[in-house]
């Protein structure tokens, strides 16, 4: 998969409300299903549904006991999300440098 | 959404020791541009700042590999406002960037916009909040990733 297939998966996951909801709750540690359904108004087929494509996004990691597989972060892909962007900021404020410095010269030039 | 727009923008600011009518002339003449913006190796190949005019150009890489850019531009206001995307040559989601300048007493506050259409273009048009929704969870994870 190709770094931007893995930005579009992130993206999509993080498209939806209630998802970002549930990654804000498991960001102060993991959750059961039942745990992370409480606050929402919804169905547990469609709760499973939300998780099922956070761990397809690689945002959760999920435990192996199939009752009540307690959910858990996995920060990474968002750190990759954030990358992305401050990558450009990094450019511009390179950017910005060099402008300072030019400026800076014909400035004195018209002296 | 009313902040959609504002989420998905990245701020950049600086203030610049010279007049608005240099800096804004330092973005929008080629003489200029080239001179700084442009870093050093690379090829004008087209440049036409005009509303809807396009600049292209090339920039090498570490690798010394030729990468191929184009800018369309969308206004410019002499001195206070200049608008344009940027993409990578082929890339049909350009970057909209919006740049305006503000006198300050004689120095010019630059303050950069770039607004990520291309981002939400990852993910097809009927999810185009997202990168809102990223932003906005990245500031809600921000402590925790602190922690990585």
């Amino acid at each position: 998969m190709t770094a931007n297939d893995t930005l579009s998966l992130t993206f999509a996951a993080l498209s939806d409300p209630t998802r970002r909801a549930m990654l804000a709750r498991l960001a102060q540690g993991p959750a059961t299903v039942k745990e992370l359904a409480e606050p929402f108004k919804l169905s547990m087929p469609a709760i499973s549904k939300h998780l099922k494509v956070l761990e397809h996004a690689g945002l959760i990691e999920r435990g192996r006991e199939a009752q009540w597989r307690p959910a858990q972060l996995h920060a990474a892909p968002l750190k990759h999300v954030s990358d992305w962007l401050e990558r450009y900021r990094e450019n511009w404020e390179e950017n910005f440098d060099r402008l300072d410095e030019y400026l800076r010269k014909i400035q004195k030039e018209k002296l | 959404m009313a902040n959609a727009t504002a989420d998905r923008e990245i701020v950049v600011t600086r203030k610049f020791d010279a007049p608005r009518e240099t800096v804004f002339a330092a973005f929008t003449e080629r003489e200029h541009v080239e001179q700084w913006w442009m870093p050093s190796g690379s090829t004008t190949h087209e440049w036409d700042a005009k509303p809807g005019g396009t600049w292209r150009y090339s920039m090498p890489s570490p690798d010394g590999a030729m990468y191929p850019f184009k800018v369309t531009f969308v206004e410019v206001n002499k001195p206070t406002k200049l608008v344009y995307d940027y993409s990578s040559e082929g890339d049909p989601n350009p970057v909209r960037t919006n740049v305006s300048f503000e006198d300050e007493g004689g120095k010019t506050k630059v303050t950069l916009h770039l607004v990520f259409t291309s981002v939400a273009a990852f993910e097809e048009a009927k999810s185009y909040g997202a990168v809102g929704g990223a932003t906005q969870a990245l500031k809600d994870l921000e402590k925790y990733l602190a922690k990585l």
